[in-house]
């Protein structure tokens, strides 16, 4: 990934705003009408769950995996390409058991609760916070081991 | 692939930052590359290169294994 296509620095702030905002809305609106079962009832306030969820959400992952870091140089480039791949795989492993979950699930659990796992945990941009785990922690640990001259 | 970048860097009194500031990258990454952690690229090397005022082959050798 080449650095002249990431956000700048500043823009993580931005995206820690929409992921709180989203978090607060999404556990104060959203959260409790799925799990109530009134999700798409159309009664209680669903816009502000579904702007956390469709929207600050998704948007704050976006700009947190893609803006640049605070010295972007290329050994945090080539952590970010390793980090993608890790995610790509983590990605392709979960989409090959994916049936499996769903035969064993359709099975076990309910199609209620099959309906509110799918809402909460379904979307795809959950994959983007994987990424940013994956890619903050070992940029936490390299910084560390790096950090001491000797 | 070995390199003397911390013998250099003694012999010119440079410090990690000095050098990561005169390269343009973090300090822990001259660390990393010190510490034969991390392979840098060649435009890196040759800058490392200009900075130390060496040919490339003096800082960085392939070993057995490269």
């Amino acid at each position: 990934m080449r650095k002249q296509h990431l956000l700048p620095h500043a823009w993580q702030w931005v995206g820690l705003v929409a992921l709180v905002a989203g978090l607060v809305l999404g556990f104060t609106f959203f959260v409790p009408s799925v799990i109530r079962g009134d999700y798409g009832t159309g009664e209680g306030i669903e816009i502000l769950g579904e702007l956390s969820y469709l929207l600050l959400l998704p948007l704050s992952a976006i700009i947190l995996c893609f803006s640049r870091e605070n010295i972007e140089d290329e050994r945090i480039d080539e952590l970010r390409k390793k980090c993608l791949v890790t995610t790509a795989i983590i990605f392709v492993i979960l989409l090959i058991i994916g049936p499996l979950k769903g035969f064993f699930m359709g099975r076990l659990c309910s199609p209620t609760f099959m309906g509110k796992y799918q809402l909460l945990f379904g979307q795809s941009w959950w994959m983007l916070f994987v990424y940013l785990l994956i890619f903050k922690i070992s940029y936490w640990v390299q910084n560390k081991r790096y950090s001491d001259e000797k | 692939m070995k390199n003397n970048i911390r013998v250099e860097r003694a012999r010119q009194r440079m410090t990690q930052q000095e050098l990561a500031e005169r390269t343009g990258v973090s300090r822990q990454t001259i660390n990393a590359i010190e510490q034969g952690k991390f392979n840098p690229s060649t435009v890196l090397a040759l800058k490392m290169s200009l900075v130390f005022g060496i040919p490339v082959n003096d800082i960085f050798e392939l070993e057995d294994g490269d």
